[in-house]
């Protein structure tokens, strides 16, 4: 009788296995992915009240996947890497803080390593299957004390333990960085720009499954804030000529030589977003086009990583009354412009805009229109990518405040910037603007 | 003057530059990015409390090209009361404030050239263009709304019957003078009074996909805000799925599905989270605006609109074990209306936490003809909002399964829960049981049980006599099972939910595919 009903389960699942949803290349649309970006994070190394990131990884189909979530800090160096089992429909919600403070991963195993389901249950519509070369790595042990402190410190842009550095140093103990989630097909310890982890139609550790869906949320019970958003979700497709072609601008392109052998879509390069003076902040993940590993410390604009800072085509701000400036640029061979001439310098980054010095994006009016043509060439990088070495992916978030900035309730949003083109095609318009 | 005309050249020369379109349209996907069409999914204005809730939202040109947006209110029930012209210079933007429209009348001001030769009502910058909408000389800059125009709207938009529609009603009458419903703002090439479903509208709809904007629904009283992104609908003059007769497109039901309108459908199969925890007074709501796949007119009051209760194709919501409840029949009032904020707590979840699937298209036998593509369709969107305590609001779009362009085979591709399952703990093979251990059947919907149900052996063929929590035949999601007295130490144990004896509430009338046992082994 038992068997009957294993047999009708694996009929059902068997249906469910195909990808959830289909995949449209070259839109930014919220649908299951074979990667997931979080742009930005932030967590309080000292203070655990301060601000933190969470995020949550998703399986839209019945189908069980791994999935790879690496560390990046804020100049696009890896830090460290983990993996997450889901059964097919699982959920799982990652405390950052917990993560980069107190070395804490989250717990999952595969059917080999959990043969009791007591670290990964599931549910009668979801498969659990047994990836073998999960089996020592999960579930997954705490991080050494001597881990945590080196995360911590790459994070707020501090040495490693050779003296080596992968951020930058704003000096207020706060680790930033982004996370990429990938599906993979094993308990892969690759990051991402090792070679073999990518393969082109998903023959590397990388699969094609875009199956994942995923969230994440600013929290900072200090200033009682919260601020929610989707995930980028990046579809792959190993058959569209623009993920596949080498060549081509894909997503992960400055890992594989341009070869398009991630198969991965890329992100936009103009964006179009509100502001008001001192109640928007811009989070801005950008491609720094090349495979960048840490670096002697400290990190210094101009110098070191050998891209940093990135540039851009235009910047312009329209007030309400659609009277237009471009933002100003530094002066060339200028050794030390003002920070806030260069707004987007990092890989990932929070800049405040509002009137006066003191904002990382001057505004000139109480409110407007921000466009953000972040496509830019990057010396390093050479004539890459191939189709188009002006282009350059990112991604462009609000948060607003839409009601006082100060007293105990805070009201505060999160919006996706309005995306004017898309890598697979970079329009690099130009506002003809005086 | 020579100079100025000079200049004037330039600026035309420019300004066609960036004509064009902005973004490039990558239809029957639903993105972020400039459309003909916005859709803000749900309003709600709290009629009586200034401080309650308030939705508003913005409208931006994305482009050089002045435009011209038609605004149109709709009920909850789709019912179109009022529409409205704005007018945009290139890169313009215009705030609207619901409230400030249902209290007061007040409508955003804009005028083209010719209303404004001064540019004292729509000033523009150097690289927007301004230019004349000769049609929207005697409509623009708009007046107020008159008091009967006001009234109408307050009364269409809270259920109960107005004047205008010759005292008919056009709303869910939900008690509370919230005034509720949806919005949409189109590209058109001249100013009119005319309504989406109305077929005078047709000529006057364009495809400029330029527009974007957000909204704020913000509840002073409770602190809480959440936002979105406008649900952008591209148009495609050229691509099949949206320029085919018989294809589904957004205003399909507006015109016969002619596909006049070219611009796409979104999607009908959604996911999102729900984080509904008493401990952090976490609460999560279900913004979903559907489509009807007909055209709502007002109807008498007490009556509904011939479409009203709109059913579902498949509900069901995970746990964060990933296991699936089906909360009621897929043909339950849930989302039943063409725009509503439902809390997730009132799905009938028996769990807390975790996520709600929906495919919200029809199920079958529904006598549904439209659209031609694909009869059962129906597109729709989900947003979610997340407060905890009240405050602290998250607003998040759902996951789009699919596209309404291309709807994934009706009941394939998504959890079917058909018949419905059921669990058991401790689990099958389980050993070194505690002898005081509760034995706890949990089912995927709720289930109605004869006396006879459940059996508990130790060892097999000595029946154990036990309590049951419910006690009675349920309904229930679960019950637990208490031995009396205590389970034998160090025995084989069988526990038994008999299928033929066990019949679900959602699946009407069926049982389990088959006997739900488990065998395990006490402790010593």
């Amino acid at each position: 009788m038992r068997k009957i009903a294993r047999g009708l389960l694996v009929v059902m699942i068997g249906v469910l296995f195909a990808p959830s949803a289909h995949a449209v290349i070259g839109t930014l649309d919220t649908v299951p992915a074979a990667t997931l970006l979080v742009p930005y994070f932030e967590v309080d190394t000292v203070n655990a009240n301060g601000i933190n990131t969470l995020f949550s990884v998703q399986n839209a189909s019945a189908t069980a996947v791994l999935a790879h979530v690496t560390i990046w800090t804020d100049l696009s160096a890896p830090v460290t890497n983990f993996n997450i089992y889901l059964t097919g429909y699982d959920m799982q919600t990652i405390d950052l803080g917990n993560l980069i403070r107190n070395g804490v991963l989250p717990q999952t195993a595969s059917a080999g390593q959990d043969p009791g389901d007591l670290v990964s249950p599931k549910g009668p519509l979801s498969q659990d299957i047994n990836f073998a070369s999960c089996s020592g790595q999960l579930p997954p042990a705490p991080f050494l004390p001597s881990f945590v402190t080196q995360v911590k410190s790459l994070l707020t842009g501090g040495p490693d333990s050779v003296n080596q550095c992968g951020g930058r140093a704003l000096g207020d103990g706060i680790a930033r960085g982004y996370l990429t989630i990938d599906t993979v097909n094993n308990c892969t310890q690759r990051f991402p720009g090792d070679v073999g982890y990518f393969g082109a139609g998903g023959t590397g550790d990388a699969t094609n499954q875009n199956v994942l869906m995923g969230d994440f949320f600013y929290v900072n019970p200090t200033l009682n804030l919260v601020q929610g958003a989707t995930a980028v979700h990046i579809e792959a497709s190993a058959t569209n000529p623009e993920t596949s072609v080498a060549g081509q601008y894909t997503f992960y392109g400055r890992y594989v030589n341009f070869l398009a052998s991630d198969n991965r879509e890329p992100l936009a390069g103009t964006w179009t977003t509100q502001y008001t003076d001192a109640k928007t902040d811009l989070i801005v993940w950008r491609d720094a086009k090349v495979n960048q590993n840490r670096f002697a410390c400290p990190a210094i604009p101009g110098a070191r990583p050998s891209w940093y800072p990135l540039g851009r085509e235009q910047v312009a701000l329209f007030d309400m009354q659609e009277e237009p400036a471009v933002y100003p640029a530094p002066a060339p061979g200028d050794p030390t412009p003002p920070v806030n001439l260069i707004p987007f310098p990092a890989a990932a980054g929070r800049v405040k805009v509002g009137i006066g010095a003191s904002f990382g994006l001057q505004a000139l009016a109480k409110e407007g229109l921000l466009y953000l043509n972040l496509n830019t060439t990057v010396a390093p990088a050479g004539a890459n990518p191939p189709e188009d070495p002006a282009a350059s992916q990112s991604y462009v978030l609000s948060i607003r405040f839409p009601e006082a900035t100060n007293g105990p309730d805070v009201l505060s949003t999160a919006v996706t910037a309005s995306a004017l083109d898309s890598s697979t095609q970079t329009s690099h318009i130009f506002l003809p603007l005086p | 003057m020579k100079k100025g005309l000079l200049l004037m050249v330039i600026a035309v020369v420019a300004l066609g530059a960036s004509v064009a379109p902005p973004a490039h349209a990558v239809v029957c996907t639903v993105d972020n990015v400039p459309a003909a069409t916005l859709l803000l999914p749900y309003f709600e204005v709290d009629l009586a409390n200034p401080n309650g809730a308030d939705t508003t939202f913005t409208i931006n040109n994305a482009s050089a090209t002045a435009v011209l947006a038609h605004v149109t209110l709709w009920t909850d029930l789709g019912v179109p009361t009022q529409t409205f012209d704005i007018y945009l210079t290139g890169y313009d933007v215009e705030k609207v404030d619901l409230r400030l429209l249902f209290a007061a009348g007040v409508t955003p001001r804009t005028a083209s050239a010719g209303q404004d030769p001064a540019e004292k009502i729509s000033p523009h910058g150097p690289v927007s263009q301004d230019i004349n909408f000769a049609s929207c000389n005697g409509r623009l800059p708009l007046p107020p709304l008159t008091a009967a125009e006001v009234a109408h709207i307050r009364a269409a938009h809270t259920g109960a019957a107005s004047p205008t529609f010759g005292g008919n009603c056009s709303g869910l009458a939900v008690g509370d003078n919230i005034a509720r419903g949806y919005v949409t703002i189109d590209s058109v090439n001249a100013c009119n009074p005319f309504l989406p479903d109305d077929p005078l509208y047709v000529p006057y709809i364009t495809f400029q996909n330029v527009f974007f904007g957000n909204f704020e629904y913000v509840n002073r009283t409770l602190t809480t805000t959440y936002a979105g992104a406008l649900v952008g609908v591209e148009a495609s003059f050229s691509n099949p799925e949206v320029s085919v007769p018989g294809q589904y497109t957004f205003y399909g039901r507006y015109n016969n599905y002619t596909a006049t309108d070219r611009r796409e459908p979104l999607a009908t199969q959604w996911q999102t989270r729900i984080l509904s925890n008493a401990a952090f007074g976490q609460n999560t709501d279900l913004i979903v605006w559907r489509d009807p796949g007909v055209a709502s007119t007002p109807f008498a009051c007490g009556g509904n609109p011939s479409w009203y209760p709109l059913p579902l194709e498949n509900l069901v919501l995970f746990d964060e074990q990933e296991f699936p409840v089906v909360p009621a029949p897929a043909t339950s009032n849930l989302f039943a209306a063409a725009a509503q904020r439902i809390p997730a707590s009132s799905l009938g979840s028996p769990y807390a936490s975790g996520y709600v699937r929906a495919t919200l298209s029809l199920p079958a036998g529904t006598g549904s003809v439209n659209p031609p593509e694909d009869v059962r369709a129906r597109q729709s969107y989900v947003f979610a909002v997340t407060s905890s305590n009240g405050k602290y609001g998250i607003g998040l779009n759902g996951f789009a399964l699919d596209t309404a362009c291309a709807v994934l085979s009706h009941d394939a591709n998504q959890p079917i829960v058909n018949p419905f399952m059921g669990t058991v703990f401790p689990g099958d093979g389980s050993t070194n049981v505690p002898v005081s251990q509760k034995v706890n059947f949990s089912f995927s919907e709720k289930v109605t049980i004869t006396p006879t149900a459940f059996k508990i052996e130790c060892p097999t063929g000595s029946n154990i006599p036990f309590t049951s929590n419910p006690a009675g035949s349920g309904p229930s999601f679960s019950f637990q099972l208490t031995p009396t007295p205590s389970l034998p130490a160090n025995t084989a144990c069988k526990a038994t939910g008999f299928a033929s004896q066990i019949t679900g509430t959602s699946h009407v009338g069926a049982n389990p595919p088959a006997d739900i046992v488990t065998n395990f082994t006490t402790a010593p």
